[in-house]
């Protein structure tokens, strides 16, 4: 019989102490990194919400404020940029793109974007990822909408549907444009980035709800917009970056910025950081204190068993292979606790994956263990390890010191 | 060949200074069915303990089967143990969470030497075992039960199968009768003398039970071999 056989007859003649421990390391492995993972794909879809945009122009606010109504829809501007200043920028030599975005009305609570056709050539997400048409085209009529994915499927539109927009992004009782109804032409694929919430207008057609008239007369009028939300620019050159953004900070006309999408991202999210970390430090402690728990039950396991460890020995049982016995106790119990945690991760991810995908936007991967996950999942089996050393080293000293003599 | 040879052999606690014990010639011979007797705490574990190298004397040497056992180092006399002793304990102590089969197997778990010995009987240590407990009236349907389930008596069968699987040399019993009735002693002391000599196995068995000299042919007074009691002759028959 081998020495891991015995370790084994051993949990299992402790069935309820071992269960529970491997449920409490489960839970604990299930906590640090479910944690982790969900930490990660919050930040990997919030940092890949935008790519490709060198700089974000609106009107002077904070930095964070216009990357968060531009981007991630929240929040709300406190004034627009007129769109004289925009198509002046957009003369700059250094400047490939400009694409204007206009915020402020909204669907059954989805937000409404007022842009122009070069937005879906020029808004990348993830690594430069460009948006795709899932059905139909873009639109090329004031009045035709495309929707984010999450639009179409909550909402349940499909092609050629009809919708009302409606005033403000604000809960409650809104005011419907009832006079102008929007054609679905076409559904994007999704991106786990805002834009899967989002209805997609022409800017005219933004302009257009604002105006009193009806569909057929409105075209009549001029629809250029007076004022935009804000800006996506792309530049010729990566190089002209601080140049152009001086240029706009210093804009004569009126109080303008330019944000780098990247750095305000990434400034963003140390700000979260610290929630972040004192959430990893509160799951770090509920890990030790399971520790404590099992080393606690292998000291206690070490008093009850001394007798059975004593006629092992007398039986020719070296004090090395005690300790082993002690060890691979531990192992099995934390590895079977860790994979049992993984389990349970896997299954509650995919339980909770439209939950997450659908309230929060975070599109999670539970049944991909990455690397820094599987360091951490190992760190716990070797934690284990290391907490059965020390009854592991106690029964292993009194083995030569002749503390487990039975006869 | 001396079964077991102890010279100037001198064993005490710091801890302890009222127990002591000192031998200092003493030859325990091969062939022998040989019994300790002592009142309690005499030393008759203590002495045990030291035979089988589980306690190291302060002084002088034991030899087993002519091999020094003081001189060896731990791991070798773990070896030297598991290879030419089989013990039965007190209370039998046989692991509650294993089976029949697997308590017996488990000194062939430590040793390599028993465990050739048996598997040149069987093609399987449970094989082995098995053969064992047909000998010993172990009844197949106890087999794979778990030792809390064994009777008394039968606890006792299975404890000296545990002793004479892979036929190590000596046979240490430490007072495995004295919780047993009258009946049941003589029951064990019976199938344990009928294996020693079927195996051809030395037995040393140690007791305060005078009753039970009669099964041997070579009986000690502990008291009378330590010398820091006594001065005495050390055999009496």
């Amino acid at each position: 019989m081998s020495l891991l056989k015995l370790t084994l007859k051993r949990l299992f003649s402790r069935k309820v102490t071992s269960l529970l421990l491997i449920l409490s390391i489960g839970l604990s492995t299930l906590l640090l990194v479910g944690v982790q993972k969900i930490k990660q794909s919050a930040k990997d879809s919030f940092s890949q919400s935008l790519s490709g945009t060198d700089l974000i122009v609106g009107a002077r606010s904070g930095d964070t404020q216009l990357l968060l109504y531009t981007v991630f829809r929240q929040g709300q501007p406190i004034a627009n940029m007129s769109w004289k200043s925009v198509k002046e920028i957009q003369t700059f030599p250094e400047i490939s793109w400009v694409v204007p975005i206009s915020l402020g009305d909204s669907h059954k609570g989805y937000p409404v974007l007022g842009t122009t056709l070069p937005y879906f050539k020029h808004y990348k997400y993830a690594s430069k990822q460009p948006l795709k048409l899932k059905t139909g085209r873009l639109f090329q009529d004031v009045f035709e909408v495309v929707l984010g994915s999450e639009v179409a499927k909550h909402l349940n539109y499909k092609l050629n549907d009809r919708l009302f927009l409606a005033h403000g992004i604000a809960k409650g009782n809104l005011t419907i444009h009832k006079n102008y109804s929007f054609n679905v032409v076409g559904v994007l694929k999704p991106t786990g980035t805002p834009v899967d919430k989002t209805l997609h207008i022409p800017i005219e057609g933004f302009t257009a709800l604002h105006i009193k008239g009806d569909k057929k007369t409105i075209k009549t009028y001029d629809l250029t917009p007076k004022s935009v939300t804000s800006c996506l620019i792309g530049l010729t050159s990566k190089i002209s970056i601080f140049s152009v953004q001086k240029q706009i900070v210093n804009w004569k006309q009126e109080p303008l910025m330019a944000i780098i999408p990247g750095v305000t991202l990434s400034r963003l999210w140390d700000n979260i950081r610290t929630i972040d970390t004192a959430f990893f430090i509160i799951t770090l402690l509920v890990t030790l204190i399971t520790f404590i728990g099992l080393l606690l039950v292998l000291l206690i396991s070490l008093q009850q068993s001394k007798r059975e460890l004593a006629i092992l020995r007398t039986l020719g049982a070296h004090p090395l292979q005690l300790s082993w016995l002690l060890i691979l106790e531990s192992l099995f119990i934390t590895t079977s606790g860790v994979i049992f945690g993984l389990g349970l991760m896997n299954s509650f991810g995919y339980a909770l994956k439209p939950f997450f995908e659908e309230k929060m936007g975070l599109i999670l991967s539970f049944n991909v263990l990455t690397l820094p996950e599987l360091y951490l999942a190992l760190c716990i089996i070797f934690i284990g390890i290391l907490t059965s050393s020390i009854p592991a080293l106690l029964a292993y000293r009194k083995g030569l010191s002749e503390g487990f003599v039975s006869l | 060949m001396s079964l077991v040879r102890f010279d100037n052999f001198l064993l005490n606690y710091p801890s302890d200074t009222s127990f002591s014990l000192q031998i200092k010639n003493l030859i325990l011979e091969k062939n022998k069915k040989i019994f300790i007797e002592g009142p309690s705490g005499c030393g008759k574990t203590t002495f045990l303990n030291v035979i089988t190298g589980l306690t190291k004397p302060v002084t002088g040497n034991i030899y087993v089967l002519d091999t020094n056992i003081t001189a060896l180092n731990q791991v070798a006399c773990d070896r030297f143990r598991v290879d030419h002793f089989g013990i039965i304990f007190q209370l039998f102590n046989l692991i509650p969470y294993l089976t029949v089969i697997e308590n017996i197997i488990l000194p062939c778990t430590f040793s390599t030497q028993r465990r050739k010995k048996a598997l040149a009987n069987n093609k399987t240590l449970e094989e082995e075992a098995r053969r064992l407990c047909t000998e010993l009236d172990i009844t197949d349907s106890l087999l794979n039960k778990p030792i809390s389930q064994l009777s008394i008596g039968q606890q006792q069968r299975v404890s000296i199968a545990r002793a004479i699987i892979g036929q190590p040399d000596i046979i240490i019993a430490d007072e495995p009768t004295s919780a047993l009735d009258d009946d049941r002693k003589n029951q064990f002391m019976s199938l344990l003398l009928k294996e020693c000599n079927t195996y051809n196995l030395d037995l040393i068995f140690v007791s305060h039970d005078t009753s039970l000299q009669s099964h041997f042919n070579q009986i000690y007074h502990l008291e009378n071999l330590n010398n820091t009691h006594s001065n005495n002759d050390h055999v009496i028959t």
